[in-house]
């Protein structure tokens, strides 16, 4: 059970870092990036291939090149390519075309990413995908299977912890506000000194980097990737839980990651077998898209909606805020 | 309301009196503007000038072009051919945003408001070059940005006050009404230090008393020195703020000059006046 739960709890870390790069994008900035699972591919393969070594000719997995890197320069790479990434779909998506137009061709560029790396199998393994990826410190910390996934967990929410100061100082800062008007308005945006297409590719390469992360450490938990783990439907599951958790809230973002990669998917599966073996996965993604319906009818702002952002009169900074607590306890405690 | 209501640059608030605003140099020079939407010739060979520190008016019936061409100047559609030279630079084809990074704002007839976001954050989203809005300033945290942030709190405050919307700063754009989301959209384009605003309808579908209210912000704004570039239907507006307008019908520029001189013209009278 132990090993369940910690297993769980890993996916629901490694769910709750790409829903934050998503919210980014989708959330604070309202692009539509439904190719965002191709970006944890991209982090997975890139964090995999720099795992696993030299591919070997004689081996049963082919891949077009690798090395030893030691943690925790295959998860950094990793964010450096979904970075990179973000930088050229977003320069051929964003500059020329319009938001609904932007979705559709992302869509697209997901599909064929999938089908890319399925056909060729000497690039990432085909559709076979890779295997036996090194796990970091496996071989040197000698702990049991529970020991290693509480350690393993440990570094997920380490990686975590940087990523939502990342976030959080960009969710509060006017780079911040800047997003939130994009998202709300662009042709205004643009007619108050923003430009909009970088300030959407922007988003497009720390959103990217952020995918790209949750990737890497997914596949160094699972030791194992393929086209089909990272079908184009993946990334509507982070849009519900985006979607259901709150678009624009931290807070909320993480708990649609817990309440939908969590529960809801993780629910379907403890489902008994009935009739055909394949019924599950199809009530599975049902229920999830029956579920995104629901929210986006009578609750769009999600369970935690977005903070309405007020200032107030006299104090703005935080060490202002810090310095006039000790007087604001002692009115209350005067009150009370 | 007219004191320090904008911070114009200098050269923009040298001058007070009409006499001085009509004779300042040129801010804007619009030279042979078209703007065809295939066969369509939406504006035709428009030329004009704009005096520093003027308000001029582009008035017209519907269709004739006024708003293609407010578009055309701004930058958020791209003319056929002319010329658009703003402060010493051709801005003819580049996008919107880097007009307003020159120091043209435009303002919006419909719906320019950021709805999700409260009236303060409007205003604080035009504050050019902040430093807190690139990556790394952002990144810089709070101690990087929140004094410079506080200080546009501030001037954020001031605006608002002048224009009556002090108390709603914590309100969602969209929770206002018509007029006042209009006082938003002139508070926000102040915020970005412009040196000239172009106004689509300000007045448009407001009713009678903030219509009056925002008369009289523009007219601060204009005595201030700061220079406006207006299309509106409402002409006893447009003749109480306008040292000199432009009459566009069917995609040209028919008349110009004061509007009083503009009433007797026959061709204005044709086009557009109606015969009153």
């Amino acid at each position: 059970m132990a090993y369940y739960l910690l297993t769980l709890a890993v996916y629901v870390v490694v769910g709750v870092i790409a829903c934050w790069g998503l919210n980014l994008q989708f959330g604070d900035t309202g692009v539509l990036n439904f190719a965002y699972i191709l970006f944890v591919a991209a982090g997975a393969y890139t964090a995999s291939i720099l795992s696993l070594g030299h591919p070997n000719s004689s081996s049963y997995q082919h891949y077009f090149w690798g090395a030893h890197m030691p943690w925790p320069i295959p998860w950094l790479a990793a964010a450096v390519v979904g970075g990179l990434l973000g930088l050229l779909v977003g320069l051929l998506v964003l500059r020329r075309l319009r938001g609904d137009y932007q979705a559709m061709v992302l869509l697209v560029v997901s599909i064929m990413g999938s089908y890319i790396v399925s056909a060729d199998p000497g690039f990432l393994n085909g559709g076979v995908g890779l295997a036996l990826i090194p796990q970091p410190f496996k071989g040197v910390l000698h702990l049991s299977q529970v020991g290693y996934e509480v350690f393993y967990l440990a570094l997920a929410l380490l990686a975590a912890a940087v990523v939502f100061e990342v976030v959080r100082r960009i969710h509060i800062s006017p780079l911040g506000r800047v997003l939130r008007a994009v998202r709300e308005n662009e042709a205004a945006a643009a007619a108050v000194g923003h430009n909009v297409a970088a300030v959407k590719l922007l988003v497009m390469v720390i959103g990217g980097a952020i995918a790209a992360l949750a990737g890497a450490i997914e596949v160094q938990f699972i030791a194992a990737w393929a086209p089909a783990g990272w079908d184009y439907t993946e990334t509507f599951g982070l849009f519900a839980a985006v979607i259901v958790g709150g678009r624009g809230n931290l807070g909320g973002v993480a708990l649609g990651a817990l309440l939908v990669q969590g529960l809801f998917l993780e629910g379907t599966v403890l489902l008994p077998n009935i009739g055909n073996p394949a019924l599950i996965g199809a009530i599975q993604w049902m229920s999830l898209g029956a579920l995104i319906l629901i929210f986006l009818y009578f609750r769009p702002q999600g369970v935690l909606p977005e903070r309405r952002r007020t200032y107030s009169s006299d104090i703005t900074t935080r060490r202002n805020r810090m310095a006039a607590l000790p007087a604001a306890l002692t009115r209350r405690s005067a009150r009370g | 309301m007219a004191d320090q209501l904008t911070d114009t640059p200098a050269e923009s608030t040298s001058s007070d009196s009409e006499a001085d605003r009509v004779t300042g140099a040129a801010i804007l020079r619009v030279v042979d503007l078209e703007v065809h939407f295939g066969a369509v010739r939406a504006v035709n060979g428009v030329s004009f000038e704009v005096q520093t520190g003027t308000a001029v008016g582009l008035i017209g019936p519907n269709g004739a072009g006024k708003s293609t061409a407010l578009k055309a100047v701004g930058g958020e559609t791209r003319p056929t051919s002319g010329r658009v030279i703003f402060d010493g630079i051709d801005l003819a084809g580049r996008p919107s945003h880097v007009a307003a990074r020159a120091g043209m704002i435009r303002t919006f007839q419909l719906g320019g408001e950021f709805a999700r976001l409260t009236v303060m954050e409007n205003l604080l989203v035009s504050v050019p070059r902040q430093r807190g809005k690139s990556i790394w300033g952002a990144l810089g945290g709070r101690r990087w940005w929140g004094a410079e942030d506080a200080a546009e709190i501030r001037r954020a405050r001031e605006i608002l006050s002048r224009l009556e919307l002090r108390e709603k700063e914590n309100d969602y754009a969209s929770d206002l009404s018509g007029g006042q989301r209009k006082l938003v959209e002139i508070g926000r384009a102040l915020m970005a230090r412009p040196k000239m605003l172009l106004l689509d309808e300000p007045m448009a579908g407001v009713n009678r008393s903030l219509a009056r209210h925002i008369e009289h912000a523009l007219s601060a704004l204009r005595n201030d020195g700061l220079t406006l570039l207006l299309v509106e239907h409402e002409l006893g507006s447009v003749e109480r703020l306008c040292d000199r307008v432009l009459v566009m019908a069917g995609g040209r520029q028919i008349a110009s000059g004061h509007m009083g001189q503009l009433r007797s013209r026959q061709e204005v009278l044709d086009a557009y006046l109606g015969g009153r």
